[in-house]
């Protein structure tokens, strides 16, 4: 599957949930906090490529949590620096 | 890479805003609670939080310049270690007289006490629940504490109840954190509905009272009296600095761990204790701020006056009526303008941008006084006037 594309027999809470198929939802979520037209990969950097605010970052926790209906502490978020850490950090929480 | 390089953020904004006052306004002299020379230009008050305009206080004046006459002008040392003086135990006392707590902790900043709360309380393998527009002094605290961080969308109690039960049996380890009235859009928490989801979930809750504290409730004790769940309230924190017009701060509980938790709040303990004079208005202001009831309706005459107008107006305010009436513009540089205008006709209320504003827009904030007069008020709302023409 490419990474772009959603699973679509993916749920929440699956055990079975890995990289590949959180990775396209994280990438729809963090495209809707670009302003302009930057095409959002795994190697995108939220402060350094989209400049993401730290307010910004903690609203997309929230949409992150809800998407996938886990519990995301903010205390993570000093670790999380591209969409690659935020997939992997999702993706040991969906399956905790 | 410098280790400077990260303030050039603020570098860019200073440049942005160069030559305006609103960040490096000096009030010359305090004429009285609501007005003042600032910069060289008269000015009426209307952003200070000085919500009873007690500031002037002829009892609370005296009290403190016999407080200095007797005590000196400060304790030199800490609660732990000097700093306590009697009349900072007869605080304690009069203000878990006036909570109907147990107990009550006397900080020497609203600042102090709320961040040392927040910091304290829950710790590391328990859970923090906080209103994502929580004061940046909560923020800091529970950045300290350890314990685990969740935010839920403001004021919204089902996404609070969602985000509970997404913690399973970590929930009796959670603490809620909220703010009675929220000091950027004056917008109240709906703590009927949060204590009733705290029960629920058998967690602790924590009402930031600093904004409500001598605006809400029959007695003033703030918005959770007003609400009716002071018994779901673990904790009750709140400022000297807005209502009491001194500085300080306070949290009160009917716990009886309140008195260990003293021993562990380090904003309490690593820092001197407010000085002689400050505790004197304090416990003067407290007095007579539950002796003269017609303080508090006097406020909200004259914050729904302002609200009502400003919205009138076509103004984007805040989603109700209270003594904080924020009017809303997501443009920096006419928010900077509008600043300027009502600074020139002689209002000053605070501009605020972010990260400051709960979002990514700016706020012309007022802060409404009791001793705001009518024609302070019809001056305040006329000056907003001008800036839709």
């Amino acid at each position: 599957m490419a990474p772009n594309e959603p699973a679509e027999t993916w749920k929440p809470n699956d055990l079975n949930t890995d990289y590949d198929q959180v990775l396209p939802k994280i990438i729809t979520i963090v495209t809707t906090f670009v302003k302009d037209d930057l095409s959002v990969s795994q190697d995108t950097g939220l402060q350094a490529d989209i400049r993401m605010a730290s307010l910004q970052v903690m609203e997309l926790v929230l949409e992150v949590e809800d998407e996938f209906d886990i519990s995301f502490p903010l205390n993570r978020l000093p670790d999380i620096h591209t969409v690659r850490d935020l997939a992997q950090e999702v993706v040991v929480a969906v399956n905790q | 890479m410098s280790l400077f390089d990260k303030f050039k953020q603020f570098q860019d904004l200073k440049q942005q805003f160069d030559g305006m006052l609103p960040f490096g306004a000096v009030t010359e002299e305090i004429l009285s609670p609501t007005q003042a020379i600032v910069n060289g230009q008269n000015v009426i008050l209307a952003g200070t939080n000085n919500y009873l305009g007690l500031t002037f206080d002829p009892e609370a004046v005296a009290a403190a310049q016999d407080a200095v006459a007797e005590n000196g002008t400060g304790t030199t040392g800490s609660r732990m270690a000097n700093g306590t003086f009697a009349e900072h135990i007869k605080l304690e006392q009069e203000l878990a007289e006036f909570f109907g707590t147990r107990s009550a902790i006397v900080f020497s900043t609203g600042y102090a006490a709320t961040m040392g709360t927040s910091a304290t309380l829950a710790g590391p393998g328990d859970v923090i629940l906080l209103d994502a527009d929580s004061h940046a002094s909560i923020y800091d605290g529970v950045r300290l504490s350890g314990a685990d961080i969740i935010r839920f969308r403001h004021n919204d109690p089902a996404d609070l109840e969602k985000r509970l039960r997404r913690l399973k049996d970590r929930e009796g380890d959670t603490l809620i954190i909220v703010e009675g009235i929220y000091s950027m859009l004056g917008d109240v928490a709906p703590l009927a509905e949060i204590a009733a989801i705290k029960r629920d979930y058998n967690a602790y809750l924590l009402v930031d009272e600093a904004h409500s504290m001598g605006v809400m409730g029959d007695k003033g004790r703030g918005a959770a009296e007003a609400a009716g769940i002071e018994a779901d309230a673990d904790f009750l924190v709140g400022t000297f600095s807005k209502s009491l017009g001194s500085i300080g701060g306070y949290c009160v509980s009917n716990h009886a761990e309140l008195e260990l938790i003293r021993f562990a709040t380090r904003s309490y303990i690593f820092t001197a204790s407010a000085s002689p004079s400050v505790i004197a208005s304090t416990r003067t202001t407290l007095r007579l701020m539950q002796e003269r009831p017609e303080l508090q309706r006097q406020l909200w005459k004259n914050a729904q006056r302002l609200y009502a107008e400003l919205k009138n107006l076509g103004f984007e305010v805040g989603p109700q009526a209270s003594p904080v009436v924020a009017v809303r513009t997501d443009d920096a540089d006419k928010a900077a303008q509008w600043w300027q205008e009502l600074f020139a006709l002689g209002i000053f209320v605070n501009l605020v941008i972010p990260p400051a504003s709960p979002a990514e827009f700016c706020l012309l904030r007022c802060s409404v006084s009791a001793a705001h007069s009518e024609a302070e008020i019809q001056d305040i709302i006329a000056a907003y006037a001008t800036l839709t023409q």
